[in-house]
């Protein structure tokens, strides 16, 4: 286990302060943001970075679908749920199908049940109303670090 | 001290555009992600939040002004101004956008016409007012320098 965490993406780890006996490790999470809004795509990219995650953009969702067939690879996408060209409910089909099992969390603005209901039947695992803050996208991410004990042993770790 | 006098100016002016409504706490997140890192952010993005805007309200009219109105297009346009008001915290211009959509539904012309004429005049109403807001943090920003220098 504690090699598995080596082994994915070691450029710059940083420890923080012991917490519990366990050191929180900080590796550069990856992101793909998927909307067509582009100042909804810069409000997330810029939230995102405040937790060191690197951010790919996405305008639709087949462009999302064309960065993962290129074979790029990410711990998280945020997905929206309304789009042109192929909507965020499809998209999600298509990568879960393809075999995309890191978190895929939708983002809209439609709180209506039913509109949650069917994009969360797509194969989402979390669903979050716009617009995005930094309180909302805290235990998201902190979900996704991986912890490891004073021995360098992994405890939970979330990466694919 | 001129720079004091500007930024109580700069205060005075976000607190009655909150107060008026035009702003919710959505734009303090957007204060909140300007940091040393990127000094100019909320700048960038209300500058592209009005680029934005004029392209959209452009769109609607040219799709108002047809003799058969494509609401499908005429929603979508509407969406996703609503989005990109909700993101800075445009509050008036959000809820114009939703009683927009409302008469989108209804394939209701009279109502959308009047709709987007409600949405523009918010919007002016706003950019006008991030206008000051930008010329009086020029204002400081050069003021400051200066006094570095």
């Amino acid at each position: 286990m504690a090699s598995k965490v080596e082994s994915s993406r070691s450029k710059a780890i940083s420890i923080l302060m012991p917490e519990d006996n366990l050191h929180e490790i900080k590796i550069p999470l990856r992101a793909l943001i998927v909307d067509d809004n582009r100042i909804e795509r810069m409000m997330h990219t810029v939230l995102l970075r405040r937790f060191q995650v690197e951010t790919t953009e996405a305008e639709n969702g087949k462009d999302a679908v064309d960065h993962l067939v290129e074979g790029k690879t990410f711990d998280i996408i945020l997905m929206d749920k309304d789009m042109p060209v192929m909507d965020g409910p499809e998209a999600t089909r298509i990568l879960r199908a393809m075999g995309f099992r890191a978190k895929i969390v939708g983002i809209t603005a439609d709180d209506s049940a039913e509109g949650k209901k069917a994009f969360m039947e797509a194969g989402l695992d979390e669903f979050l109303i716009k617009p995005l803050t930094l309180t909302k996208l805290t235990p998201l991410i902190q979900d996704l670090v991986p912890k490891v004990d004073s021995k360098n042993n992994v405890c939970d770790s979330k990466l694919e | 001290m001129a720079s004091v006098a500007l930024r109580e100016q700069l205060n005075q002016l976000l607190t009655s555009m909150f107060a008026e409504g035009l702003l919710d706490q959505q734009f303090q997140q957007l204060q909140m992600l300007q940091d040393s890192g990127s000094p100019g952010f909320v700048a960038e993005v209300i500058t592209l939040f009005c680029e934005d805007s004029e392209r959209i309200l452009t769109e609607l009219t040219k799709v108002l002004e047809q003799t058969i109105v494509d609401y499908q297009k005429l929603d979508a346009y509407v969406h996703q101004l609503k989005g990109s008001s909700s993101s800075v915290g445009a509050q008036n211009v959000k809820l114009a956008c939703v009683q927009f959509r409302q008469f989108c539904e209804e394939t209701n012309k009279e109502g959308c016409i009047q709709a987007l004429n409600v949405v523009k005049h918010e919007y002016y109403h706003l950019r006008n007012k991030f206008e000051k807001m930008l010329q009086l943090e020029q204002r400081i920003q050069a003021y400051d320098s200066k006094q570095q220098n």
